[in-house]
């Protein structure tokens, strides 16, 4: 790949590794964490947070040093304006300090992530409108890895404070911390000041079960990772990068049920490994995910899937845009325009763009009927075919998720639904692989479902628990992946 | 932080105590199942032997040196049938042939097994097709810090051949562990036998990312450009043909024969020759039909039993030349 200086020389780089050198599934990654929990064990809670600092800017730096600049200059404003604000008497002033952290940040992200998608897409449409042809302004910057993450979890921050919700920070060094504590920092959960800055301010006390809760989070996020979203990604790349002769519909279905797998295996992984070691630490981050594909509803998806980033797409967003008051009308406009954003959130791309149309659409279509899902008592057959009935359309949201164009979502969508209904032998290996890698840890979400626990396995009786782990164990160790994948929500 | 809880004392270290214990019953199993896990471990847990019986074979010791297409190609017994009646006299044949292994792991390969043993044939034929020489061909980390490394050559090993650190540690685990080196075979064993189809679905998905990832890149212009030929470098062949002549071995190169007509690269040969190895000529190689080969790339019965000729006619022609050198 040649270079390109791009601005502030943030531009596409060769040198720039592809994969984050020290992603959680690597061993470089866990030599690292030893290093920096010795040392946590050894200083004082003081030099623990100065150590943390230091950390996770390595951390972040191992991948591209120059991208720490951007996490300086957020944390300084981020740091700065909040200071203005806890100090303004006038409520405008305020505003105004907290509309500049907000336009700062969203232009950071703007320019990052989504000047070259709005530049391209512009001179398209003149192309096809006028038929006048240009060649768009790209500024070619490669996404700083978790730009979106950090940005929005210092924006909740400046927000936060303005709202009275949470006080300003004292020391730039623990807020430094806040913006980059490094399980964390690249892919979530999007932590909201009044829960993580209070557990790096005061002095942290180990409680009991943490490790045991720690332990069962990291290896149930190495499990989901390795063994069921590297395995499912070998699946869904082969088949969506095929050609018409080569895969049926039905094996196209089950491309899409493997992707459905991967990003939950990847993300879930992700976000549980980042919980573990943060608990080994003493912090408690949120749990970012309630076993989602059991959902029957939009609704009830978006309580259980990335819920960080739900909740704060909710607080900072639909409600102010005025939520579910002013009739229906009013509350789909809402629900349409904060998935649209979040569908943007994820990626600067059309298939992103329709992806949060289409789950805006499904959150307002199946709004009457919200209520009666989330207070029937279904029997069990009716809840499993509804369960399975809005699986079903998770994928088809997935499909435009994953698709490389809009073009090939429709490909897919038309080969399964209308015109090719055959299926190669990559349909039994498909779903068997689905059933032999991610049915066990299904099983396991059943039990927590039922249990209503999501950390059961640490309360049950500590030879259950080691035969779990000794299960995983083998798997990690039999079903490595067939080939290597970062984790994907590195790319937001 | 204070220390630990009274809870982990109590349970977590029973927990940590049954995965290690796990751990360790998984590797004793996968050293058991090691020597016989397929017909290449068996060959390989053998090279000792080889090795040994080979110092006691008799003169001229010649080591047949690859990996499948030579374990399909070559007639140990007819080789050496014909090459000592063409020399009037004794011979000794050995065949080294894991398959899927190319210039790297033999140079590792040969340095533990011979070198260390100092066991050394007089001769050694080394079969191969175009990319088995570069040190572009694939690592295979696990399998060449398992099978091919010692105590000895690991660190040089790990440190020339390993692209990360990542690398690195799973090369290291690899040599020390059964379960990890051998890991890809029990994997593809245990997912044989629990997932429907997966030899055929690995296959194909395998080939569809592969021609995905070899596509001609299409630019914003719509213009189709096709990537850049690979650099190809020879420096590990380069280390095998210095190691043999070290220890007074004669390398001989073949080119093995494939369906199409294919030319060994320039810089290749000239590596071969400028360290005074010989690469025999191949326009001299008997003509092979398709039926020759039984899978469209290893050679079949009627194949094997041509080119072991050939081979065997040309090595008596040098083994003679090299006793009755031409006044």
């Amino acid at each position: 790949m040649s270079s390109s200086p791009g601005i502030l020389g943030f531009g596409v780089d060769s040198s720039i590794p592809r994969v984050l050198p020290l992603a959680f599934n690597s061993y470089l990654f866990w030599i690292f964490f030893a290093a920096v929990i010795a040392l946590y064990r050894l200083l004082p809670h003081r030099g623990q947070n100065r150590m943390l600092l230091v950390a996770s800017y390595v951390f972040y730096g191992a991948w591209d040093a120059r991208f720490l600049l951007l996490i300086a200059i957020s944390t300084l404003i981020d740091f700065h304006v909040a200071q203005r604000v806890t100090r303004s008497r006038d409520r405008a002033v305020a505003k105004r300090w907290c509309a500049l952290s907000i336009t700062i940040n969203l232009g950071i992200l703007g320019v990052f992530k989504y000047f070259d998608f709005f530049t391209t897409s512009f001179a398209r449409l003149l192309e096809s409108l006028f038929n006048y042809q240009t060649d768009p302004v790209a500024l070619n910057i490669i996404l700083p890895v978790g730009i979106s993450f950090y940005t929005f979890q210092t924006l909740s921050y400046t927000i936060d404070v303005y709202r009275g919700r949470t006080k300003a920070a004292t020391s730039l060094a623990d807020f430094a911390l806040y913006v980059a504590f490094f399980p964390q920092l690249v892919a979530g959960p999007i932590e909201r000041s009044h829960r993580l800055l209070p557990q790096i301010v005061n002095p942290r006390r180990a409680r009991k079960g943490h490790f045991a809760k720690g332990l069962y989070l990291v290896i149930s996020g190495l499990f989901a990772k390795i063994v069921i979203a590297d395995n499912m990604a070998f699946i869904c790349n082969g088949i969506f990068a095929a050609s018409d002769d080569q895969v049926g519909g039905i094996d196209r279905l089950v491309g899409i049920y493997a992707f459905a797998f991967q990003i939950y295996g990847d993300f879930y992984g992700y976000s549980s490994i980042a919980r573990g070691i943060a608990l080994w630490m003493g912090i408690e981050l949120m749990a970012n995910f309630r076993m989602p594909y059991f959902a029957r509803s939009p609704a009830d998806f978006w309580r259980r899937w990335h819920i960080s980033l739900s909740s704060w797409l909710r607080d900072y967003l639909y409600i102010p845009l005025g939520g579910n008051r002013g009739g229906h009308w009013k509350t789909c406009r809402n629900l349409m325009l904060t998935m649209l954003l979040g569908g943007l959130w994820h990626g600067a791309g059309w298939t992103f763009v329709l992806w949060g149309l289409y789950q805006g659409l499904l959150l307002c279509a199946y709004r009457p009927f919200e209520d009666r899902i989330r207070d029937s008592q279904p029997s069990i057959v009716r809840r499993l075919v509804e369960t399975f009935l809005f699986f079903n359309l998770v994928c088809i949201g997935w499909l435009l998720f994953r698709a490389e164009s809009a073009a090939q979502a429709w490909d897919f969508f038309t080969a399964i639904f209308f015109t090719d209904f055959s299926a190669t032998f990559l349909t039994p290996y498909g779903l068997g692989s689905i059933l032999y890698l991610a049915g066990p840890f299904l099983l396991l979400e059943i039990w927590l479902a039922r249990r209503n626990d999501l950390l059961a396995l640490t309360r049950v009786p500590w030879g259950w628990r080691s035969a779990a782990y000794a299960y995983a164990l083998f798997m990690l160790v039999v079903h490595q992946p067939l080939r290597t994948s970062e984790f994907i929500y590195f790319q937001f | 932080m204070s220390s630990s809880t009274s809870s982990f004392k109590c349970t977590e270290w029973k927990v940590l105590a049954v995965l290690a214990g796990t751990a360790l019953l998984l590797e004793i199993i996968a050293r058991i199942l090691a020597p016989t896990l397929d017909y290449d471990r068996v060959h390989i847990h053998a090279f000792p032997d080889i090795a040994e019986e080979m110092q006691g074979g008799a003169s001229p010791r010649i080591m047949i040196l690859g990996n499948s297409l030579l374990l399909h190609g070559v007639d140990e017994a007819l080789l050496q049938e014909n090459i000592s009646t063409a020399l009037s006299r004794p011979c000794s044949v050995s065949k080294v042939t894991p398959v899927a292994t190319a210039t790297r792991d033999w140079h590792y390969l040969y340095d533990t097994y011979f070198t260390q043993s100092e066991n050394h044939p007089d001769i050694v034929v080394i079969g191969f097709v175009g990319h088995h020489l570069p040190d572009q061909y694939e690592l295979k980390i696990r399998r060449l810090t398992r099978h091919f490394c010692s105590l000895e050559n690991l660190s040089s090993c790990l440190s020339e051949e390993g692209r990360s650190l990542d690398e690195r540690a799973i090369g290291f685990l690899s040599h020390f562990s059964a379960l990890f080196g051998d890991q890809r075979t029990h994997q593809w064993g245990v997912s044989s036998a629990t997932i429907p189809q997966f030899g055929l679905g690995v296959s194909r998905l395998n080939n569809i990312l592969d021609a995905k990832n070899n596509r001609p890149v299409t630019n914003k212009s719509d213009e189709t450009s096709t990537p850049a030929p690979p650099t190809r470098s020879y420096r590990k062949l380069t280390h095998l043909i210095k190691t043999l002549k070290k220890h007074g071995v004669d390398p001989y190169f073949v080119p093995m024969p494939q369906p199409e007509l294919w030319t060994v690269d320039p810089a290749a040969r000239a590596t071969i020759e400028e360290h005074g190895a010989t690469l025999i000529d191949r326009t001299v190689s008997p003509r092979m039909e398709q039926s020759d080969f039984s899978d469209g790339y290893h050679l079949g019965e009627t194949g094997k039993t041509r080119f072991t000729s050939f081979l065997a006619s040309v090595l008596s022609e040098e083994l003679s030349s090299m006793e009755n050198p031409a006044p």
